[in-house]
Formats: structure tokens, sequence, C-alpha cells
């Protein structure tokens, strides 16, 4: 049946692991239909196996109704994206791993895809992808419905000040902390309000910012370990 | 159920690599019906192969003895050291009579996503040759494709501070090979590594 077939829909492939002595099992993302899995027979000798490599835009085609779709083909799509080198490498898997464990097999998610796209891009011009990804992870909360409140009080309404320090609290917002006795996990108005407009500047505002993010991401990963941070740690151990 | 250890056969057949159930049926039949002799051979040697063969313990390759015959071999080069990602890359580069230096198997590559990291892949007991061997030359002869360069980053990270040579394969035209129908990205590369005629 036509509707079981989809022809060059733009996507990512996102891992794929071998199946049996000549094929491939492919996770991707696409604009239309957020991530599935597809199945690749014979993939290692297809004219299309140079394709199967992530971060690259693609045109995919697939059919099938179950589960577990068939490819049909790949074909580029536009322009290839340079390839991430060094640290940058451990950054896609981290990109890559969030879109899996926070995003739903089906679940179509065309703003998502397209903040991919544009993170990847930037990845790749920029040289400084910490701030790549903080940007990436607050567009990503916010596409999925949890964005984060950085302009004002949650409690009070009241404007976000910059010296003053508040306590941000997950799925509510950032609190007055004035009157708090523990000063820990504490963040300066002045980092909500550049975070709020992308200008991310100065080590302590980065580490404050990356602390805020890492806390808040931990509580939507509900549990999952992000095997990706964990290698980019034990990689800061060996190369320093 | 009837036949219970004759559909056990045929079930244990599966897990062979491109065996699916009609072709594991087949084998069965054919062991019992044919190949006894084989079959019984098949058996005992997959049984010592089980229980026999490890890991090297220098270079993690499989191996009955604890170091395995290339690690043993006191002919060959320290100082050039092949990363391979399986013990079949081993064997292909030994095919060639090309390489005299020593290898050493990760079974794999990082890939955070399957839950690979340093550990799986044995990095330690690679530090430990970087620091203990001669090793000056360090050779990367992994498969083509951006998922094995962050293992190649991250191992070449590690080798900088005993200040060990790093190389990889080169890239290009297969003998034989036409150049109108070679990838735009191996042509890409051959032009620009192109040597001396």
């Amino acid at each position: 049946m036509n509707s079981s077939i989809i022809n060059q829909e733009p996507a990512f492939i996102l891992h794929h692991r071998k199946y049996r002595e000549s094929s491939q099992i492919i996770d991707i993302f696409t604009m239309n239909f957020g991530r599935i899995s597809l199945i690749a027979k014979g993939s290692k000798k297809a004219s299309y196996r140079h394709f199967i490599q992530p971060y690259q835009p693609l045109l995919i085609s697939w059919s099938g109704r179950g589960d577990l779709k068939i490819l049909r083909d790949i074909e580029a799509n536009g322009h290839s994206i340079p390839n991430l080198q060094g640290e940058k490498l451990f950054c896609g898997y981290y990109i890559n791993e969030l879109i899996i464990h926070l995003t739903h097999q089906y679940d179509p998610h065309p703003d998502i895809f397209k903040l991919y796209q544009n993170t990847l891009k930037h990845l790749t011009e920029l040289d400084d992808f910490q701030v790549v990804l903080r940007l990436f992870e607050k567009y990503l909360l916010n596409l999925l419905g949890f964005g984060l409140i950085l302009t004002h009080d949650a409690d009070t309404g009241l404007a976000i000040e910059s010296n003053t320090y508040y306590r941000y609290e997950i799925e509510h917002g950032p609190v007055n902390a004035s009157n708090d006795t523990l000063v820990t996990e504490l963040i300066k108005g002045a980092y909500l309000l550049a975070f709020a407009n992308n200008e991310l500047d100065g080590v302590e505002c980065m580490t404050a910012i990356k602390r805020l993010m890492r806390k808040i991401i931990d509580y939507y990963l509900d549990g999952k370990k992000l095997n990706s941070r964990i290698l980019y740690a034990q990689f800061k151990k060996v190369s320093s | 159920m009837k036949n219970s250890i004759l559909q056990d056969l045929i079930n244990a057949m599966k897990c062979m690599p491109g065996v699916g159930p009609k072709s594991a049926q087949r084998i069965a039949y054919h062991l019992l019906q044919r190949d006894r002799d084989g079959a019984r051979k098949m058996a005992y040697t997959l049984n010592e192969a089980i229980e026999k063969i490890g890991h090297c313990v220098s270079c993690r390759t499989f191996s009955e003895t604890e170091k395995c015959f290339i690690c043993l071999d006191e002919t060959r080069n320290n100082q050039q050291l092949c990363l391979v990602e399986t013990p079949a890359n081993v064997m292909s580069i030994e095919s060639t009579g090309s390489f005299k230096g020593k290898y050493f198997v990760l079974m794999g590559y990082l890939s955070p996503i399957d839950g690979v990291g340093p550990d799986e892949l044995g990095f330690d007991l690679l530090e430990q040759h970087f620091k203990t061997q001669q090793v000056r030359e360090l050779i990367f002869a992994f498969s083509s494709n951006i998922e094995t360069e962050a293992t190649v980053f991250y191992i070449s990270e590690m080798a900088k501070k005993y200040a060990i040579k790093i190389t990889r394969l080169a890239q290009g035209v297969p003998i034989g090979g036409d150049i109108e129908y070679l990838d735009g990205h191996t042509l890409a590369h051959a032009i620009n590594q192109r040597s001396n005629a």
C-alpha cells in the first residue's frame, strides 16, 4: 500500500549496528516522522553504504508498517556537513544520546529536527562547543515543552535582578534565595539573564549554566545515564 | 514435546551468523543423516575452543596460550604497534606479509550509545604498553568512517605524552579499481594524499 512507502524523507542517522551477516539496523531521526528504526538488508554491499554514517543530511526512503521498517535507499541531502573533529566528536555522541533518550519513537518533531541540523552546523563552525551545547539543551527542553524560566522570579513574578542569587526549582523556575540559609546550588541573576539572551560569556557564567543544565537534564532523563558524558569525563582524565 | 533433542539442535544451529530457521534445520538433518563423524568432530572442537581459547594478555587477540604467537615472536618489531578492531583484521594484515610489528586488538570501537567505552576496549592495557614498551609508532588500521574517529582521537591524545609517532592506513584507489566508479570521498583523499611516482 502507498501509505506504507515513504520517499526521500530528510533525516539524520543517529546510530547503526550490525544485524546478521551483512545487514544493519539503523536508528534515524527524521523531519516529519520523528525517530524510527530501519533494517538495511544487505547494506554492506549496497550502493548507498557510504551514506550510512551519522551527522550528515540525508534523504532516506523506506517501506513497511511494523515497528521495524525496511530501508529502500539513502541519498545525500544537499551539501554535506564537514566532519566533526577532536573533542567535538564527543559532542556529536552527546546530542545524539539526548535525542534518543528525550524524544519518543514515531513522535514527529520537525522543529527539533531543525534544531539538530543547526546545532551540527554550529558545532563544525564555532570553536566554543560548550556554548553550542548549552543552547541546544535550552531549545531542546523548550521544544519538548519543558521550557526554562530565565527572566522572572517564579514565585513573585518580579524581573530577575543581576546581583541577586536564585535557587532554580525544576518544573517551577528561579526563586529569590536571599533568605536561604543554604548557599549551595544558587545561581546569580546575571547568569540567568545572560542565558536568556544567548550571551554566555566568561568562565564563571559558563560553569554556573553548565551545572544548572546538568541538573535539569538529569531530572528529565529520569535516572538514565548518558554514556557520552561518562566517556568525555574519562577522556579529560587521560588527556590532561 | 517429541524430538526435543532434535529441536534443541536446530535451535542451537541458529546462533551462527547468517543461519535462519530453514538453514538450521537443513544443517541439523544433514549432520544426522550423512555426516555423524563430522558432527562429532565439530562438537568436540567447539567444546575445546570454548574451553581453551581466551584472550592474549598482551594484545587481546584470541589465543590458546597466555600470550599469542605474534606477541611471543621475538623477531618482530616491538617499536611498531598496529591497532585493529578485531582478530579478523589481524589475520587480514598478516596475510599481506608486509607488516612485521606487533598488534593490539580493541575488539570494537568507542560507541557510547552501545555502552562501549575505554574500559571495554582495554585502553588501560594499551596505556601500559605505551609506558613499559618501546613503542615508537602507533598505526591505526581501522575501517574508514566517522564512528572510528573518536577512538583514533582518544588514543592519539592518550599517546601524546609518550611522544609516540601516530600514523594511519593510506586511503586511495584500490588495485584494479576504476577511477570512474570510485566514490567522491575516496577520490578526493587519493588526490590530496598523492605520492611520488
